[in-house]
Formats: structure tokens, sequence, C-alpha cells
């Protein structure tokens, strides 16, 4: 079943055009990869969807009806993850976590195979003040999971993970898409795509510069260094890669 | 109670208590809280009823402004960067957090008013709507323009040459009559050192391992700036006219010295409090005898510098 659906989603910031006419259709029990180059829209798209930016025009459809035009439904109906940088260093995880998940064992509860792979259990108890950028990144992420959506959206989950921890994570959240999440996340890591997503999305300056069906993340999972270069050739809109 | 508002109870809860931490600390914002509300009613007992109802309408438009500018922010911050977006999102959740917020302030401003002189009730209240009212209107009026992107480094820049246009214009070379005005570019001069300060910037200073010497050097080539245009100052319109506006440029230097150092050690919220408590503690012992002032200063601006010194190395 399809859960989300973006038809000509288009999203300004200001006066400035950044997400124009993106299509995206994500089921239930996929992951779905954007990539692109930095300021390529990847992170404005995400907050559209995610109800933190508004939507300028098009149609977002969460389980078959449009909430492009109903911002509280779509941060109500989709799990966000906030940037590291702005969780409150005088809070405690369980702090943060009990109020997404409505109490501590909810949220914890709703972590399922997350709550091993990033080790919250060592996390709760601390001031995020006083956690490394890595801790802070998995308070984070475990934050888009506390509430329990079925509809999730990570940007750049990976980024100061430890190797162990990106891996845990990794295939932690490969368990839960199979078991019916729907991720939406924004990746750097090219190889991460192959792994963690069902379909991809190329963004550039805003727009859907190529889109990679679940057929073909396959095929690449065989030769991931010819993938690698044709993305690379992609991102650098050399040529079009074949 | 919406999930945004208990957050930032909890917040500004933990806040104090981390700023607080010591049994000294505690003591000492006490005697100072208590120093300052036995001043506060020793000047009301000797005041005229103009000059109360005054004093206590400003005061009340300044926390009217001040408190919807950050509730407005802070409606800002959970809608688009935070986990409690759909409770702001929703008109019932906006209104419940704005009006929670804003009727426990002015059960606050009523009971400090009533401690301190019961004249200032009226007054205080009345400022207090008025400066919600021109917060609240000024938050729409900014939310419905486009996104600013000028950064605070472009924000000097501006300031720093609006400051020196200003020194050339009045020299008294072209304007006899100048001097009267000399003192304003160097305040601008001081202001504009204190633009490009971030209070985000200045917490990412703490997270990558930055020492507060290093932050806080960023001052060096604006103060060296306002040391420039006050020798200016001096060889066109002589020492005085320089010296106010040194002196006030000088105090708002050291004004922006202790918000950084506070802003390393939590963010903008708790940081400016914390400057304000310094600062507040160091009037009321300039008002009992002036020279100390400068001592309770001086011990403020060690103190929060080892604060934030110890504030360093998050990232692992």
């Amino acid at each position: 079943m399809t859960k989300l659906v973006c038809e000509r989603l288009r999203v300004d910031r200001g006066a400035a055009l950044v997400v124009d006419g993106v299509e995206l259709e994500a089921c239930a029990g996929q992951g779905c990869g954007v990539i692109g180059a930095n300021g390529s829209g990847k992170t404005s798209l995400l907050r559209a969807i995610a109800g933190r930016l508004p939507i300028a025009a098009g149609r977002c459809l969460i389980h078959g009806v449009d909430k492009a035009d109903d911002r509280a439904s779509r941060a109500e109906r989709i799990g966000f993850a906030p940037p590291v940088e702005v969780l409150p260093g005088a809070l405690r995880s369980r702090d943060v976590l009990a109020l997404a998940g409505g109490s501590l064992d909810a949220a914890l509860e709703h972590l399922g195979p997350l709550r091993h792979a990033l080790a919250v259990d060592g996390l709760i108890d601390r001031d995020i003040g006083a956690c490394s950028a890595g801790m802070r990144q998995r308070i984070a992420i475990a934050c888009a999971f506390a509430g329990g959506q079925d509809i999730v959206v990570l940007d750049e989950p990976f980024n100061w993970l430890d190797p162990v921890a990106a891996y845990d994570v990794r295939i932690a959240l490969r368990r839960m898409t199979e078991e019916g999440l729907t991720l939406i996340t924004a990746l750097h890591d090219l190889g991460m795509l192959l792994t963690t997503c069902d379909q991809g999305l190329l963004l550039s300056a805003g727009s859907v510069a190529l889109t990679m069906s679940q057929a073909r993340l396959a095929e690449a999972r065989h030769d991931p260094g010819a993938f690698e270069q044709r993305m690379i050739h992609a991102l650098r809109g050399d040529a079009a890669p074949a | 109670m919406n999930r945004p508002i208990r957050h930032d109870v909890l917040l500004a809860w933990r806040e104090t208590t981390a700023a607080l931490a010591g049994w000294g600390d505690r003591a000492l914002v006490l005697i100072g809280m208590a120093l300052i509300v036995a001043s506060m009613r020793h000047a009301a007992a000797i005041a005229t009823t103009t000059a109360i109802a005054g004093t206590a309408l400003l005061a009340g438009a300044w926390i009217g402004f001040g408190l919807g500018r950050m509730i407005e922010q802070r409606i800002v911050f959970h809608a688009s960067d935070y986990l409690y977006a759909a409770d702001v999102l929703r008109r019932a959740g906006t209104r419940r957090y704005r009006d929670g917020t804003f009727l426990a302030a002015l059960v606050s401003i009523i009971a400090i008013a009533a401690v301190i002189e019961l004249r200032a009730i009226l007054p205080a209240v009345a400022g207090y709507v008025v400066g919600l009212g021109i917060a609240l209107a000024w938050g729409r009026r900014a939310a419905a323009a486009p996104e600013w992107s000028a950064g605070g480094g472009r924000r000097a820049r501006v300031a720093m040459g609006v400051s020196i246009g200003v020194v050339l214009a009045t020299l008294r070379w072209w304007w006899p009559m100048a001097p009267a005005w000399s003192a304003a570019p160097l305040i601008g001069a001081a202001i504009a050192i204190m633009a490009p300060y971030d209070a985000e910037a200045i917490r990412f200073d703490a997270v990558i391992g930055r020492t507060v010497g290093a932050t806080v050097g960023r001052l060096g080539a604006a103060v060296l700036w306002l040391v420039g245009l006050t020798v200016i100052v001096v060889i066109a319109h002589g020492p005085s006219a320089a010296m106010i506006g040194a002196a006030i440029g000088a105090v708002l230097i050291w004004l922006t010295l202790l918000r950084v150092l506070a802003w390393r050690m939590g963010g903008r919220r708790s940081g400016d409090l914390i400057a304000l408590a310094m600062v507040a503690m160091s009037a009321v012992a300039g008002a009992m005898a002036i020279p100390l002032a400068p001592i309770a200063l001086a011990a403020a601006t060690i103190w929060l510098w080892r604060r934030a010194q110890a504030a360093r190395w998050l990232i692992a």
C-alpha cells in the first residue's frame, strides 16, 4: 500500500524557490533515499514533507489523503528527527523521548530494534549537554521513532555515528522497513543508499534529476563501484548516467 | 498542558537549577535579589507617583515586548525545528502556549509590583499589555516578510561603515556644531561589535572545543576599530566628547563579553538571564558604593569566564 505520495511538490523559503516539481512515491515497507549536492533542496524537501515547512504548491498524500495544506497533520503523522544542534543541553534524553512518545515506556517500545542499535538505555539518564555529537545524533534518531509513526523522515542520520553504531542502525532500519515502516532519508553516502533504501531520488537545484527504482538499485548492488561512478557523474552534472 | 509548554517549563527549570548548581551561587542570587528589591522599595518610597507610574509602565512594556518576542520565536522554533510541531501548528495549541505563558508572566508582574510598590501595579500591567501587543504585531510582520539572509558579519560591516561615515561627516572642519554628535558613531561602532555574535555560533564554539579566549578573541578587531574611531574623534573634537562615546562603547562591549561568556554555558535565553542578573547585581553594588560596581563586574566576569571555559570539548 502506498503511504506517501508527493506530486509536483514545490517549497519556497522566503522569496527563493528551493524545491520544484518533486514527484515521490513511497510504499509501506520501503526506504526512499534522497541524495544530492549541498544546497540541492534535500533538507527543505524532507522538512516540508514532515510539516516543518509549508508546501507552496503540489500535493502530499498520506495514506491517500492530501495533506499539502495541513502542516499540523503532516507533523503529527510523520516522525521527524530534529537537528542535533537544537536538542536542549539542559534536558535528558528521557525528557524529550517521554514527551515525544507520551511516556518513556511507550517511546522505548516504539523504538523496537533501534533501542539496542542506538544504545538508548545508556543515554536516557545523561544530560544532552554532556553528550558527544554522535550521542546526540543517536538521541535525535530515537526521537523520530518515539511517537510510533509509520512514516519517518531522517536527514542524514549516519552523520557523526561511529562505524559500529552506523552499521547497527542501518540493520535496524532495514528490519523496521521490512516490518512496514516507510522511511524517507537524505543521504550523502552512496553505499548507505544501496544498503538502506529500496528506491532513490537524486535532487539537483531543487528538482528531481534522476529516480532510482527498486530494480535499478538491486542491479547497482551487484556493482557498487560502477554505480558510484555514475552517481558522481550525475551529481557533477557531467553527463546523464547510463 | 501541551507538550511544548511542558518541554519549555522543564527546560527553564533545568537551566535555572544548572546555573545555580552550588549553594554559593544560590546564596549569591538570593542576596542579590533581596538587595535589588530593597533598593527598589527604598527608591519607590521617596519617588513621586508620576515617576513610579512612568518607571512601572516602561518596565512592564519592556517585559511584555521581550516576552512576546521570545514566545513568538519559540513557536517558530517548535513548528519548524523541533519534535512537537503538531501541537503549535494547530491554532488551539498555539493559543494555549501563548495564553499560558502570558498569564503566568502577568501574575508574576502583579506579584513583583505588589512587593515593591502597590502604585506600580496598574501602570506595570498596562505597559505589559502594550509591549506584548507590539511584540505580537511585530511577530506577524516578520512572519510575513521574506527570510533575512544577511548574516551578522554583513550587519557588522554595514554598521561599521555607517559609524565611520558619521565620524567623517561630523568632523568639525565641515560642521562646527558637530562635537555634540561625536559620541554617536562610537556607540554605533560598539553596537556593530555586538552584531556578529550569535548565540548558536558561540555554543558551537564550545561544542567543537574552542577555548573561551578564541571565542572572545573575535572581539579584538572590533575593539581596535572602536579605538581608531576614538582617536579620530579626539583629534577632531577634543577628548571630552570622545570620552563619553568611548565610555558608553566600552560598557556595551563589556556587556557583549558577559553575554558571550554566558551563551557558551547554555544558549541565548538562560545566557541573557545570567548576564542580566550579573549586571543588576553590579548596579546594586554600585548604588551602595560606586567603587563596588567595577569590582562586582570584574568578579562576575571572572566567574562567568571560568564557567564558560569548562563548557568545551563536547565532541568525542
